[in-house]
């Protein structure tokens, strides 16, 4: 079937995102330890950047949109970074008198 | 980098701004950034002596050393709503949605923000938001500080907390569209030739503050959310009995709240960028210094949060890396002050109103910088946190720093907003008296932090009298310096002398239209073909 | 892309030509989404911290989730997506010879937002029945009562807070469908489609992320 201009890259896309679901949903069950963590961003990740490219255009909007795009995945890192300085190194340093 | 080059603006026949619609539902369904500036001015003077009523009743408690005046629990709400009101209803909005909403455009050489419906939508947020945290006032208040700290906020507070939770979270959707309106303007509404580096540091200040407003306010939301949910339905993630870290509230508060501190103060620097040069007849030093650190300062100021956690519980690794970056953050302020000073050298320099709060500002907000340096030490923190150095550390800053900037910038750019000259005799005594009143306020209080003062105490050992006494003096003093320009100003709209385009013979594109400005700004888009300051030998205007 | 200026329809005083609005109109976007990046960062961070600090508990807690509804779900708004793009895709290709279709999408993708609210809703209810809304109420283990409780009170919270978004993205696609259906738009001039669309496919974002973050947790050793 021939698809219309305006649905062919929508469609490659859509299903490239529902085999990922079934992947990452697949791989859940797998016993990876820590590393299911790991594939579940992943992927999440992948699935992330189809929809940023191909259903958000992101590349083919003003280069200021990539920028503020960026900043607000930047600044999330910022605070889960410097937050984990914290909650990371609890148990490491001990306080003297404890 | 796209301009603004649309045709001439249509001629609506009124006089300026002020006239074109006399009605009340032109004012408040207006799309003129110029109009929502002076509806936001009111608005902010009306917080700023809410906020300024508590502060009186604090100053005079404080004056004996056993509590007189109030109970413990009425002064807990006090210097709670003072905080509230003062940070997220005057601070914050002050410079940025008065003199940066009416002077923006201006200053670009164009009609309007980019979203002028947005820009009347941030100012109805705004009021709603207040309205709620009026009404927390007037049944009883809040008791928990304007830091709004778990446990105490979120189980055993018996206060009004979810109706003041209610009142910031929706004031701070004001923030992000006011943000999101300049970041978007400053980019794409320049008028032809004006380039990056021909921007007025104002304006680059605006636009730092607004990168600050659009990252962080969004954060303070969810926290107020999670501590609205946790208080309403008595169970949430900050909660200890589950397992919950009440420190998790201060990471999520302080990641806003700090940041918060330089959205307050980056639009007074700006403002002072923009006076120093005027009235010393000197281009600025070190622009594109300047420039930069702006925009260095909102960047690293979203690092140092930790600094307000040091003994909460922090691990002591945290308190380490947050001590460095906080140490960090004060250099591009210091280049700053250094740029001012050395712009003042072997200039000619007029001492008119805005300039000598200009000064007090270089003056003030470096004594209060170096003090948080002293904070920023751990080891030092560990003896002077939760004093009253914190107190007078952040009041420097805060009220000697960004309010005198305000004010600064109030007189700069009076004449341009209401086409009148203030009475400058009167403007200079105010001046004046406001940094003497300011610092035999809050000097004391430095002392009184070093000497063991806590704060948000009203009872205190007698040994302390002597300089709370000083610092209610001080008090008195200054309340009566902040009111004289709500008398001379409000004079002057009716009997001011006419100020005509450019009284300063100031450069800015600004200046180069009447006073007060067109309903459109410019009857034709001006065409910029020079930098901001160049003010030697002779003042040439930016569109010369 | 060729800015073709409809007779009918000028730019607003402040621009220059609808190019620029509409370049205007993309920053703004883009710049709003950044601050929603932010907004739910805080409740992610929050997730981040817990989950550290409670491994055990929240895999425990986490396998009470319901794999099937959130799988099916996550579907359902990828599908969405689908559907919004092919609208936005056609409008801005010719929004005269495919009005229809545009339409057609856009009315899809509101349905599939409102088909992920009714199930999010009987899973609420489900969850419900089995005692797993944190609270007096709350029915688990004794040994993990705590770190579950703050996993499904971020559970509730995270996708409560998806929900009120979907709602919200529900009602502007909807308007957008109906003035695209009145004619309001052309081939130079799509912008609030976008924008709803790009507000659309951050909504799908962010769930792509809450998925394996509240519905995969501890799958491999149940």
């Amino acid at each position: 079937m021939r698809l219309p201009a305006y649905a062919r890259i929508p469609a490659l896309s859509w299903l490239a995102l529902l085999a990922l679901l079934t992947i990452t949903c697949g791989g859940a069950f797998l016993p990876l330890g820590p590393f299911n963590l790991v594939l579940g961003l992943a992927i999440a990740t992948i699935k992330t950047t189809i929809v940023l490219v191909a259903f958000m255009k992101l590349l083919k909007s003003p280069p200021l949109t990539w920028i503020y795009a960026g900043a607000g995945l930047f600044w999330l890192m910022i605070m889960l970074g410097l937050a984990g300085t914290d909650y990371l190194t609890r148990t490491l340093l001990s306080v003297p008198g404890r | 980098m796209s301009v603004a080059t649309a045709e001439p603006a249509p001629d609506a026949g009124a006089a300026n701004y002020f006239f074109a619609g006399s009605t009340i539902r032109s004012w408040l369904l207006t799309h003129d950034h110029k109009r929502i500036a002076l509806l936001y001015f009111m608005s902010i003077t009306v917080f700023f002596f809410i906020g300024g009523a508590a502060a009186t009743l604090i100053r005079l408690e404080l004056v004996e050393p056993a509590g007189w005046l109030v109970s413990s629990d009425t002064y807990n709400r006090l210097f709670t709503m003072h905080g509230v009101v003062m940070v997220w209803f005057f601070l914050i909005p002050a410079v940025p949605n008065t003199v940066g909403n009416f002077m923006i455009p201006l200053m670009l050489g164009a009609r309007d923000l980019a979203f002028p419906r947005l820009n009347l939508l941030s100012w109805y947020i705004y009021t709603l938001g207040g309205l709620f945290t009026v009404y927390a006032l007037l049944v009883g208040g809040v008791d928990t500080g304007w830091t709004f700290y778990t446990p105490f906020s979120s189980m055993f507070s018996n206060s009004n907390v979810v109706w003041a939770l209610v009142g910031v979270f929706i004031t701070g959707f004001s923030s992000i569209l006011t943000g999101l309106n300049f970041i978007v303007t400053i980019h794409k509404l320049r008028a032809p030739g004006l380039t990056w580096y021909r921007m007025p540091v104002f304006l680059w200040s605006l636009y730092a503050t607004s990168v600050i407003l659009v990252l962080a306010t969004p954060v303070l939301a969810i926290t107020l959310l999670l501590l609205a949910i946790e208080r309403i339905f008595r169970i949430g993630i900050f909660d200890p009995s589950i397992g919950g870290d009440p420190l998790l509230f201060q990471h999520l508060f302080w990641f806003y709240s700090h940041p918060a501190v330089y959205i307050m103060i980056l639009p007074g620097m700006g403002v002072v960028s923009e006076i120093i040069p005027c009235f010393a007849r000197k281009p600025l030093f070190g622009y594109k210094f300047v420039v930069w650190c702006s925009m260095a300062i909102a960047a690293i100021g979203f690092l140092v949060w930790g600094h307000h956690m040091f003994v909460a519980g922090m691990s002591m690794y945290a308190g380490l890396v947050f001590s460095l970056l906080s140490y960090l953050v004060s250099v591009p302020s210091a280049i700053k002050v250094f740029n001012w000073t050395a712009t003042l050298h072997r200039g000619w320099i007029r001492y008119d109103a805005p300039m000598l709060y200009a000064l007090g500002f270089i003056g003030l907000f470096t004594t209060g910088g170096l003090t948080g340096l002293f904070l920023a030490a751990l080891a030092v923190d560990v003896h002077v946190t939760d004093t009253y150095f914190v107190v007078a550390h952040f009041h420097y800053i805060m009220v000697g720093g960004m309010v005198t900037a305000f004010f600064a910038g109030l007189h700069y750019w009076w004449p341009k907003i209401s086409g009148r000259m203030y009475p400058e005799y009167w403007a200079r005594m105010a001046a004046l008296l406001i940094f003497f009143g300011f610092n035999l306020t809050f000097f004391p209080q430095f002392i009184l932090g070093y000497l063991g003062m806590p704060r948000r105490y009203h009872t205190y050992p007698p040994e302390f009298q002597f300089w709370h006494v000083l610092s209610s003096a001080g008090a008195a003093v200054l309340a009566v310096a902040y009111l004289m320009p709500l008398g001379y100003l409000g004079w002057s709209v009716f009997r001011g002398k006419p100020a005509g385009d450019n009284p300063w013979r100031a450069t800015g594109l600004e200046w180069q239209t009447s006073s007060p400005p067109p309903e459109h700004n410019f009857a034709v888009t001006p065409t910029v073909t020079r930098g901001p300051y160049e003010y030697t030998p002779d003042p040439v205007p930016q569109n010369a | 892309m060729p800015d073709i200026r409809a007779p009918a329809i000028r730019p607003a005083l402040q621009f220059a030509d609808l190019t620029q609005e509409r370049d205007v109109a993309t920053i703004g976007i883009w710049v709003f989404l950044a601050t929603e990046m932010l907004f739910f960062g805080g409740l992610l961070t929050s997730y981040a911290v817990y989950r550290h600090m409670f491994a055990d508990g929240f895999t425990e807690a986490a396998r009470h989730t319901k794999l099937i509804i959130g799988t099916i779900n996550t579907a359902i708004l990828l599908t969405s997506s689908f559907a919004m793009a092919v609208g936005v895709e056609a409008a801005e290709r010719g929004m005269e010879e495919n009005r229809r279709i545009v339409v057609f999408a856009l009315t899809v993708t509101a349905a599939l937002g409102v088909a992920f609210l009714a199930l999010k809703g009987l899973e609420y209810y489900q969850e419900y029945q089995e005692h797993l809304v944190p609270g007096s109420g709350f029915a688990f283990g004794p040994r993990y009562r705590g770190p579950a409780q703050l996993f499904f009170l971020l559970y509730f919270i995270l996708t409560g807070l998806h929900g009120v978004h979907v709602t919200i993205g529900v009602g502007l696609v909807g308007s957008v469908a109906a003035m695209t259906r009145r004619g309001a738009f052309s081939t130079g001039y799509t912008t609030p489609i976008m924008i709803v669309g790009l507000y659309w496919h951050f909504v799908d974002v962010v769930w792509i992320f809450l998925y394996p973050l509240i519905y995969l947790v501890g799958r491999s050793t149940q």
